[in-house]
């Protein structure tokens, strides 16, 4: 997860401490923080949901998967995860509002000492909902929208999911929560970008949170529906160019970029051409302690069932089951492979990314993405659009994935 | 609605406390095990959700065979899951 507002805008937000490093718990100035030890923690309390969305990544229905982990054994889980020393778990599904024991499992949380924060479609948030999550304990919503209104219906699955959305969002913000977008960007919905959040600014919201593609759940059944690199560059460029816009004026939007390390990259380049050198330095330093992507290492998932996997997008490997082994122990075992491999990949990445300029700040971007088009657990990110001369690569052997 | 796991028999059981629920939704649960030395016997490194034994091995070898010169790929329903009471989730 990367700020824009914080690197282009200096806009130190309180955020929902969901960057995966330490340095969102420090104040100003940015690059003082030591990286993020333990894992936030994204828990799926379940695979039901009441709207069919195309990119789903967690493959969620309308009706109820067996094998939910039960209230006793959530608490269980929020245990363990405690005592690991997770920072934050954020309850995700499915829709986690189809759970009724949603804010009992909030609550205890907080009780435990973990910052609960949630990933809700918004549509199922009256003002008494609203009001039980603030009074639960919780810390943060992120509102699921992608694309002005019709757009965002067809994606989901509903007529009327936008305005449910937006109605849910009012209702947040009325109880006083701090509460974000969520917006997953294709080629279905780029366009609308600043649409999008021109409207919701327009309602209360100031938190913007750009999601790239993963390649998990239904989502590998729209891979024609992602952006060409070319697309992703202007469109990484326009929430750039969009956030200054914003900030020049006295609004001080919150705008986050999340799934894509190549980004990291992008925003140095970036500031070096339009804030200078000195900013791009220290841009490049912040993203460094940051540690680009976080698979299996500062970001984790437990599913509906229990099942932990190395992020919330890889749904069909399980590193093991918090029902046979607390979590602590099954993502301390440096001995899985695959575990292995997202911890010590830097040396062992390949094409571009083996000599890339950008390497410590990106970390070859999805491991997943990779896999699902290049079937190589190394090779580079297929959503990777820096150039040849960004990332410094000499030789013929280099270049743009094919778009 | 979320299932309990069946609860022990009692707290002196050995290995009397058996770990019914499910592990996949979107097709068959495979567990792997790896060993990177014929020395050394196959240790657990996950599983993957694959609609059958050939598409698991596929994912198997991407995932966890690369430094392998073992793998073995089981299908979960056909394990059983013993633990003492303690061990499990809602007992811990």
């Amino acid at each position: 997860m990367i700020s824009v507002s914080k690197l282009l805008c200096d806009l130190d937000a309180e955020g929902d401490g969901l960057r995966y490093d330490a340095a969102d718990e420090s104040g100003k100035p940015q690059i003082t923080a030591e990286k993020q030890r333990r894992p936030v923690v994204v828990w799926n309390l379940t695979k039901q949901c009441n709207l069919y969305c195309t990119h789903c990544y967690a493959s969620a229905d309308t009706e109820t998967a067996p094998g939910e982990l039960s209230t006793r054994e959530g608490k269980a889980l929020l245990d363990d995860l405690a005592d690991y020393g997770a920072p934050v778990v954020l309850f995700s599904g499915g829709e986690p509002l189809v759970r009724d024991d949603l804010e009992e499992l909030i609550a205890y949380a907080a009780d435990r000492g973990l910052r609960p924060v949630l990933s809700t479609n918004g549509t199922l948030i009256t003002e008494e909902r609203a009001e039980a999550l603030r009074d639960a304990g919780l810390q943060y919503a992120g509102v699921s929208v992608d694309g002005l209104p019709e757009r965002n219906d067809a994606f989901r699955g509903k007529e009327g999911a936008f305005d449910a959305a937006v109605r849910g969002i009012e209702h947040c913000l009325d109880a006083g929560l701090k509460t974000g977008l969520r917006y997953t960007i294709t080629d279905h919905n780029a366009a609308d970008l600043e649409g999008v959040v021109d409207l919701l600014t327009d309602v209360g919201l100031d938190r913007f949170c750009f999601y790239h593609l993963d390649y998990g759940g239904r989502g590998t059944e729209i891979l024609d529906a992602d952006l060409t690199p070319t697309e992703r560059r202007e469109a990484v460029k326009r929430v750039c160019e969009m956030t200054r816009a914003y900030h020049d004026r006295g609004e001080e939007i919150e705008t986050l970029l999340v799934g894509n390390y190549a980004d990291a990259g992008f925003l140095v380049e970036y500031a070096r051409e339009h804030l200078g050198e000195e900013q791009a330095e220290r841009i490049h330093d912040y993203l460094r302690i940051n540690g680009g992507d976080p698979a299996g290492e500062r970001v984790a998932n437990v599913d509906y069932q229990g099942n932990v996997h190395p992020t919330q997008f890889w749904q069909n490997y399980s590193l093991g089951n918090v029902r046979d082994r607390p979590f602590g122990a099954i993502w301390a075992d440096d001995s899985n492979p695959v575990l292995g491999a997202l911890r010590n990949r830097d040396d062992q990445l390949t094409g571009k990314c083996a000599d890339c300029r950008y390497r410590s700040i990106c970390r070859g971007g999805s491991r997943l993405r990779a896999l699902t088009v290049h079937d190589d657990f190394f090779a580079p990110d297929p959503q990777c659009y820096l150039t040849d001369e960004e990332v410094g690569a000499v030789g013929p052997d280099v270049g743009l994935p094919d778009a | 609605m979320p299932t309990e796991s069946s609860a022990p028999d009692s707290e002196t059981d050995v290995l009397g406390h058996e770990v019914t629920a499910p592990r996949a939704s979107n097709g068959r649960e495979w567990d792997l095990f790896v060993s990177e030395d014929a020395t050394d016997p196959p240790r657990h490194a996950g599983s993957v959700t694959a609609p059958s034994r050939e598409v698991a091995v596929e994912q198997a070898e991407r995932l966890v065979g690369r430094d392998a010169v073992t793998l073995w790929v089981c299908p979960a329903d056909e394990v059983t899951r013993r633990t003492t009471a303690n061990v499990g989730l809602a007992n811990r």
